[in-house]
């Protein structure tokens, strides 16, 4: 099975400068390796405008496959890698998104060692 | 992946339905279904993903994430009165529907797509409301899922949202089509 490349690079020029006031990113970090969870979690941020006072917050949000145990898994045959809700945390607020709220939801159709990460963040 | 079993056997959910009756004026099952299984195989033959195949019996692209999965807990959060308002009082689709049309008034507010496959999320939240064509940005690797999407729901015609091509993100201008 392949998996989907979506993360390479550095932001140097996000999107001709555009930001956005919400992303959502549904089932997109468990395609990727470690390394690769870091650059989409660290260029959503970037492509995330930041709040002023007063204004609506802007906010990271989305879901993902996780790891159900207490350690991420590493599905070295897909090159994916699979936060806990402790590790997507960190990730998320180690990018600059405070408030993070990781939820973990029951999914039929995924394996007994995995489960759906909802999560959001603001910046 | 299971191949075979789930272009075989695939059957639309209700919220896959009722996106295409309200979206895409199509409220037959065996239509819905067999459009399913033919984007399906046109995508597998180049893009093998477990995001297009599934595991079982529903193929990802169809189903309508963003509305299921709790993510209408951002505008929950964002707009505290509405959130408040609609607490504990009904179910979390009603409760989408109904944040979503409250969202509306939200103009100008830029929202952004990273890894949108084939826009099923980006129809649902255009049909809801929650966003327009002028302020949705659908992102993806692949043109050919983006392009599989107007196929999907027969919108290449109508739909006028942006979508873009973007290993997300290099260093260079993403191609906008």
């Amino acid at each position: 099975m392949q998996v989907a490349d979506v993360v390479e690079g550095d932001i140097d020029v996000p999107f001709a400068g555009q930001t956005y006031d919400m992303i959502y990113c549904g089932s997109v970090f468990h395609l990727l390796d470690e390394a690769k969870c870091k650059k989409l979690a660290r260029n959503a941020s970037k492509l995330l405008a930041t709040s002023t006072k007063g204004e609506q917050k802007k906010v990271f949000f989305g879901k993902t496959v996780g790891s159900k145990l207490d350690s991420p898994l590493w599905k070295a045959e897909q090159l994916r890698y699979l936060h806990t809700k402790e590790t997507l945390r960190a990730l998320l607020e180690e990018v600059g998104l405070h408030d993070v709220t990781i939820t973990s939801m029951s999914h039929p159709e995924i394996p007994s060692d995995t489960t759906m990460l909802t999560f959001i963040g603001y910046k | 992946m299971q191949d075979g079993k789930g272009a075989k056997d695939y059957e639309p959910n209700e919220d896959t339905i009722a996106l295409f009756t309200r979206y895409g004026g199509v409220s037959s099952k065996q239509e819905i279904a067999e459009r399913g299984r033919r984007i399906r195989e046109k995508a597998l033959i180049s893009h093998p993903y477990r995001c297009i195949q599934g595991r079982y019996l529903s193929p990802p692209f169809l189903l309508t994430s963003v509305q299921s999965t709790g993510s209408w807990r951002p505008v929950w959060l964002i707009i505290p009165a509405i959130g408040n308002s609609l607490r504990g009082k009904t179910r979390r689709k009603e409760r989408w529907v109904k944040i979503s049309t409250a969202q509306k008034v939200q103009s100008g507010y830029q929202v952004l797509d990273i890894g949108c496959c084939m826009g099923t999320d980006a129809r649902v939240m255009l049909s809801d409301g929650f966003v327009t064509e002028d302020n949705f940005t659908g992102v993806d690797i692949c043109n050919d899922f983006i392009q599989l999407g107007y196929e999907l729901f027969e919108d290449k015609d109508r739909l006028h949202c942006k979508f873009m091509v973007r290993n997300i993100p290099s260093s260079c201008f993403p191609v906008l089509i």
